[in-house]
């Protein structure tokens, strides 16, 4: 029997979920003010799911790249859980977990990164595993890295996929690529993910649970700026 | 009672151990200042970075200095605001979740309440009622306090905070961030009446400051004196804000009839002020007390010693665990949502 917490808040909606071998029960809420209501989240999930935290086996969270905000709190929540219960936490690329939440086989996950930018990671499901097979980036949307070359067609998901369709499409020279609408990353793959994560012994202890930015400049040095 | 201390309200992670009997067990301090200094000033981004990366790792240095365990603890207080809103929700975020992992009370803390409470830290602890000036980067204010929970606001800065006037003047005269303690070295060697500056609202009736006209002229003379005079002006402006927070010292406690100063935030720390605090009012009657000067600055100590005192209080309203933070925060707001 293993159970898993999870928690997603890398964009406007929230979620969080508890796998229970296999078995899924998630709460979602939209909006702006996360840091209120993640952990009342968690508590009446557990709480529906007739579970105690004392019961978990770890504590997974969707690591980003999003709203930087948005995966400090995962990532925090995540951290004092774990602590406080003695477990390990499972760190899920929130791309990984919105490609997913599709059901195709070959995804482009595509977050708006803001100031014209995107958030990229490319997934395949192989073997009944999502596998990574180009690793999360942040770029310009007119200027992707080269595709990995699968032979197979590719679905877009994701704010940065509705966004910047044609502009991507054109940069990959994609003739009528499927974009897939109104996906978010959610809490359920980043238990499914996670669970996957568990199995193969690969939990991290809370003190090295970490977000995953990405934008890693955000604001320039004293010297950067007589520079200019 | 052992309580878990957490502040990441600005750029200083901190985190301690206070046990209502014992005293202060452990205190530790990440502090970020020389990352900011690259910058030229804290850039909010990039402090809440540190803090989520630092914050576990010092919570573990605490226990293990301490010889405690998680288990031990009987409540976790932490820094609800003001500050910086991401830096907060680091610390809120973690104190919240380890709490209701451990099933013990959360304490979200004024972290003015835990500035103006640090004095009591100290081995001669100040007894109620007080008057209180919390002078730092961010606040400048005389404050009443006859108890726990009971502050009010008798008079504060109508602009800049005097730690934030120092460091704008440290900047004027070349030194780099934080130019405040800079500042402080060079006058040093300065004389403090060679320039005579203004001080702003000295005179008025009431118990507020103003610290932006300081500024501006030293920036008068910073472009009319050659460079060999800027020990003289940074010890001019260093006592012109002396002698502000003096008179208005006076001015309070004999507004409240109050026999005892309690001075608390980052500028506590500065010599002068400290000096001429004592020898101006000791003459009166009046006793002076000041944090150890490590708890001048922000740091987790204070912040598990409020909660510690509110824990014994038995203030705990019931822990709904949905915590909110508060960026900006005055501190009646605060002892109202307390019940004080």
């Amino acid at each position: 029997m293993s159970h898993i917490l999870a928690l997603e808040s890398s964009t406007e909606k929230c979620s969080v979920a508890v796998w229970v071998n296999g078995h899924l029960r998630v709460r979602e809420v939209s909006g702006e003010r996360h840091s209120e209501s993640l952990l009342p989240l968690v508590n009446t999930l557990m709480k529906e799911a007739g579970l105690s935290l004392g019961q978990l086996d770890a504590v997974a969270y969707g690591q980003g790249p999003g709203s930087f905000t948005g995966v400090r709190l995962a990532c925090s929540v995540a951290q004092g859980l774990a602590f406080g219960l003695g477990i390990p936490t499972l760190p899920v690329s929130s791309l990984m977990a919105l490609a997913a939440g599709t059901n195709a086989r070959q995804v482009l996950a595509v977050l708006d990164a803001r100031m014209g930018q995107i958030y990229l990671g490319a997934y395949g499901m192989i073997e009944n595993d999502w596998m990574t097979l180009m690793a999360p980036c942040l770029c310009d949307p007119e200027a992707p890295p080269d595709l990995p070359a699968t032979g197979a067609s590719w679905h877009l998901v994701g704010s940065g996929a509705e966004r910047h369709a044609s502009v991507l499409a054109n940069a990959w020279h994609l003739t009528s690529p499927v974009v897939l609408q109104g996906r978010y990353p959610h809490a359920s793959q980043v238990a499914e993910i996670g669970a996957g994560l568990l199995g193969r012994g690969q939990g991290l202890p809370p003190e090295e649970a970490t977000p995953v930015y990405l934008r890693d400049k955000v604001a320039l040095t004293i010297e950067e700026r007589q520079r200019k | 009672m052992l309580v878990l201390g957490i502040e990441t309200s600005c750029d200083e992670t901190g985190v301690a151990l206070y046990d209502l009997k014992a005293g202060l067990l452990a205190d530790v301090l990440h502090s970020q200042v020389a990352m900011h200094a690259h910058y030229g000033g804290v850039v909010p981004e990039l402090a809440s970075r540190d803090h989520v990366r630092y914050l576990l790792p010092l919570i573990h240095r605490v226990l293990h200095q301490a010889g405690q365990s998680l288990s031990s603890l009987n409540a976790i207080a932490y820094t609800a605001g003001p500050g910086l809103a991401g830096a907060l929700l680091v610390g809120s975020a973690v104190a919240e979740s380890l709490a209701t992992a451990l099933d013990i009370p959360a304490l979200g803390i004024h972290h003015l309440e835990g500035h103006l409470l640090s004095p009591l830290l100290s081995d001669q602890r100040p007894e109620f009622p007080f008057v209180a000036l919390l002078v730092s980067g961010g606040h400048t204010q005389f404050m009443s306090v006859s108890g726990l929970g009971q502050y009010s606001l008798l008079g504060e800065t109508v602009d800049d905070a005097a730690g934030e006037a120092f460091d704008k003047t440290a900047h004027l005269l070349g030194l780099s961030y934080p130019g405040g303690p800079a500042l402080s070295r060079l006058a040093e060697s300065g004389d403090p009446t060679r320039f005579s500056l203004p001080r702003p609202m000295m005179h008025s009736p009431d118990l507020n400051m103003s610290f932006s006209g300081l500024k501006t002229a030293v920036s008068l003379l910073v472009q009319s004196q050659p460079e060999s005079q800027r020990p003289h002006i940074a010890a001019s402006f260093e006592q012109a804000v002396s002698d502000l927070l003096c008179h208005k010292a006076i001015r309070a406690l004999s507004a409240t009839q109050m026999k005892h100063l309690v001075v608390a935030g980052g500028v506590g720390a500065n010599k002068r002020l400290r000096r001429e605090l004592c020898s101006l009012l000791e003459p009166r009657g009046i006793q002076v007390s000041f944090p150890p000067p490590r708890l001048c600055t922000d740091n987790g100590a204070m912040i598990a010693f409020a909660g510690a005192l509110r824990l014994a209080q038995g203030d705990l309203t019931d822990h709904q665990r949905s915590f909110s933070i508060h960026p900006r925060w005055s501190l009646e707001e605060y002892a109202r949502s307390w019940g004080d």
